[in-house]
């Protein structure tokens, strides 16, 4: 079976697994720096699980999450992930992210 | 110590100077500065494995091209690559995670440095140096493996013979 380009609903359900750490998920598909066609990743960490050290362990379980679930290797895309707080998107209020 | 250590301490301390609100002007700088030290790990590593003159070593620094270091890195992030005799070789695990984290910092450095729109926060910049330092050390821990020189040989190259 061929991998396809994610959707944002199952990127949604992989939001709900990996809930209370992480708040929402949000997808983009867009060109990056070079008009490679990549998937951009920008995921809201809860304020709790941000502050856990090291940090890594909560974005590693994300970005290792997201791939297996979407099978991102199969894709000729490359994954890009943004992280940021609920605190610090409140504050932005940042629409890609909401 | 090489420029490449220096620039991710500069990078963290960009980052971390002004306290719990620093400007977007040192977080992008933060950012750009981490690519900028991954970037001088690599191409420091294969200027050493020249045995040429310091000049000779400077000339095999700035064959590197961002956009073919980008493209052969995707390469590298795969479980296998085609030797130069064809052959398909197993890519050792730290050698990908450099890989990759080369195309996200690449990136993330082009956004820090050319887009305007782009929001960063202390969150953001914490990841991205975390994830330098994660390619700092695994580079170490591989730099000797004979994969690890044909990573930096592709990436000199901007053609590779099929």
């Amino acid at each position: 079976m061929t991998a396809t380009i994610p959707t944002q609903e199952q990127v949604d359900r992989i939001a709900r697994e990996l809930a209370p750490d992480v708040v929402r998920i949000r997808l983009a598909v867009k060109p990056d720096w070079t008009d490679d066609l990549s998937l951009y990743f920008r995921v809201t960490l809860s304020d709790e699980a941000s502050r856990r050290e090291p940090l890594r362990q909560v974005t590693g379980l994300v970005r290792a999450k997201v791939a297996e679930e979407l099978r991102l290797e199969d894709l000729d895309m490359h994954p890009y992930f943004r992280f940021r707080t609920q605190s610090e998107q409140a504050k932005l209020q940042d629409p890609q992210w909401a | 110590m090489g420029i490449a250590e220096d620039l991710l301490r500069q990078a963290d301390h960009l980052a971390t100077y002004e306290g719990s609100n620093p400007s977007q002007a040192s977080l992008r700088r933060a950012v750009s500065t981490a690519y900028y030290a991954l970037f001088h790990l690599l191409v420091e590593a294969a200027a050493l494995r020249w045995s040429g003159s310091p000049e000779a070593q400077t000339g095999v620094e700035r064959g590197f091209q961002h956009g073919v270091m980008k493209s052969i890195s995707i390469q590298f992030q795969k479980q296998t690559w085609h030797d130069w005799h064809g052959n398909q070789q197993p890519i050792p695990p730290a050698i990908r995670k450099v890989a990759s984290a080369f195309v996200d910092l690449q990136d993330e450095r082009h956004a820090a440095d050319y887009d305007n729109h782009e929001l960063w926060t202390m969150l953001d910049v914490q990841e991205i140096l975390d994830l330098t330092r994660a390619a700092f050390q695994d580079w170490y821990a591989i730099r000797t493996d004979p994969m690890a020189g044909n990573y930096l040989l592709a990436m000199m190259l901007s053609k590779q013979r099929s």
